[in-house]
């Protein structure tokens, strides 16, 4: 190796290191915060162009199954009317009996930020999304982002004053305590390289079947209670195993986000065991 | 006046890998275009430019990540070492280098970027990251240096090489 090219190796590694140092202090989110609203002008263009050819792309690789699919619709449309038309008769009844015991409801003004998603993380080993909201907005680390459906999207975890960057929840540092909404069974929903999610920690005797819906729980303070995180796939496990292998597959698509809601009017809480 | 030309090309191609290329997975991971087209650079134009343009592309990566400013930067760095085994003559052909070096330069990318996220408090599934996003984003990589290796190539010259043949 020649003495110049030690010589800038050196160099780049020493700036990279003093670089990592200055970010984790924060001394340079300034200047990141300014290069992505340089650049969010040109990110939105892009993404405007792309999205219709990846969504026509999309269409033209699962037309085969859209028979099929819009079968299994027409049936679940049905039964979910069904299940509309008990629901507004059972809600009708909670506020009857609210009234009359004089309860106040858990969550009765949520509020929510529209933000728009700038671009995705360009580490393939990192699932996260760049917002349009910051600290400006009232942001803060740990809050939730969901879906225009109020299906989770994932969380908060890097801020600047005009942008955050939200950690999807199928990135392999995800983990939400959730629970079957079917069974009630509880476990810890993962993300994974594989860009699936898994139940861990389901025991034996759970019931849990394909097609089961999965939401958050309130376990931990991190996730408000009951948003949708997907529907179970797979459900496996030996009879030795301790817990089930549940795998299911996110509700929202998180490969062609466009516009998320950020949950503002709740604030995680680190909850520590007495 | 050429490093304003590399610089705004690094930067556009940073900006279509964060906006564009999620849209389109292959193998479940997008290319690491900015990656590929310092390998070609580097292998087509020289040690010179490459130690200007390597930093440039770090840092364009860099700022539209979500990890530290710096981390991909470090990365980066083994694209120019790498691309000195030119200087031994092992490969018939640059084209060769530049696919082999966009190989080995994309699993070290991704092995400094799996050690910064441990450092950073994630938890690394290591056998699972290289089966699963490491291995897989190293062969995209390798065929996309073909498009952009070419492009480098024309833009040095290699139209008026092909005319001087005809």
């Amino acid at each position: 190796m020649s003495s110049r090219l030690g010589t800038w190796t050196l160099g780049v590694i020493g700036l990279s290191l003093v670089l990592i140092l200055l970010s984790r202090a924060g001394a340079i989110d300034p200047f990141q915060n300014a290069f992505l609203s340089i650049t969010s002008p040109v990110q939105h263009g892009l993404r405007g162009v792309a999205d219709p050819v990846a969504g026509w792309l999309s269409n033209v690789r699962d037309i085969g199954d859209v028979r099929s699919e819009n079968d299994s619709l027409r049936a679940e449309n049905e039964q979910l009317k069904n299940q509309v038309a008990t629901l507004l008769n059972s809600q009708s009844q909670l506020q009857e009996l609210q009234r009359l015991l004089q309860v106040e409801q858990s969550n009765p003004n949520e509020q929510y930020l529209t933000a728009n998603v700038l671009a995705k993380d360009p580490n393939s080993l990192k699932e996260a999304i760049a917002i349009d909201r910051g600290k400006r907005d009232g942001l803060q680390e740990g809050m939730v982002v969901v879906t225009e459906g109020h299906s989770i999207v994932g969380t908060v975890t890097k801020l600047f004053d005009s942008y955050a960057w939200v950690t999807l929840v199928t990135d392999p540092s995800s983990a939400i305590s959730a629970m079957v909404e079917e069974s009630r069974a509880e476990g810890v929903v993962t993300g994974s390289y594989s860009r699936k999610l898994s139940i861990d920690f389901v025991g034996q005797g759970a019931v849990v079947k394909n097609g089961d819906t999965v939401i958050t729980s309130a376990i931990g303070g991190l996730y408000p209670a009951g948003l949708v995180i997907g529907k179970v796939t797979k459900v496996g496990g030996g009879p030795q195993d301790l817990f089930e292998s549940v795998t299911l597959e996110p509700l929202a698509s998180l490969s062609h986000l466009e516009t998320v809601l950020v949950l503002t009017s709740f604030v995680p809480q680190k909850l520590v065991a007495p | 006046m050429r490093y304003v030309f590399a610089t705004l090309a690094l930067l556009l191609t940073a900006l279509v890998q964060t906006s564009v290329m999620p849209a389109f997975p292959i193998f479940g991971v997008s290319p690491n275009l900015v990656l590929v087209l310092l390998v070609c650079w580097t292998v087509v134009r020289g040690r010179q430019e490459a130690m200007v343009v390597i930093p440039i592309g770090g840092l364009c990566l860099s700022l539209l990540g979500s990890q530290p400013v710096g981390v991909a930067l470090l990365a980066a760095v083994p694209v120019l070492l790498l691309s000195e085994i030119g200087t031994l003559n092992l490969t018939p052909s640059k084209l060769l280098l530049a696919l082999a070096v966009a190989f080995l330069s994309s699993l070290i990318y991704e092995a400094v970027l799996l050690v910064a996220l441990r450092l950073e408090g994630d938890s690394v599934g290591w056998l699972a990251a290289l089966v699963r996003v490491v291995i897989p984003t190293s062969i995209v990589n390798v065929v996309f240096t073909l498009p952009l290796y070419w492009l480098v190539w024309l833009r040095s010259g290699g139209l008026g090489k092909i005319r001087s043949y005809v």
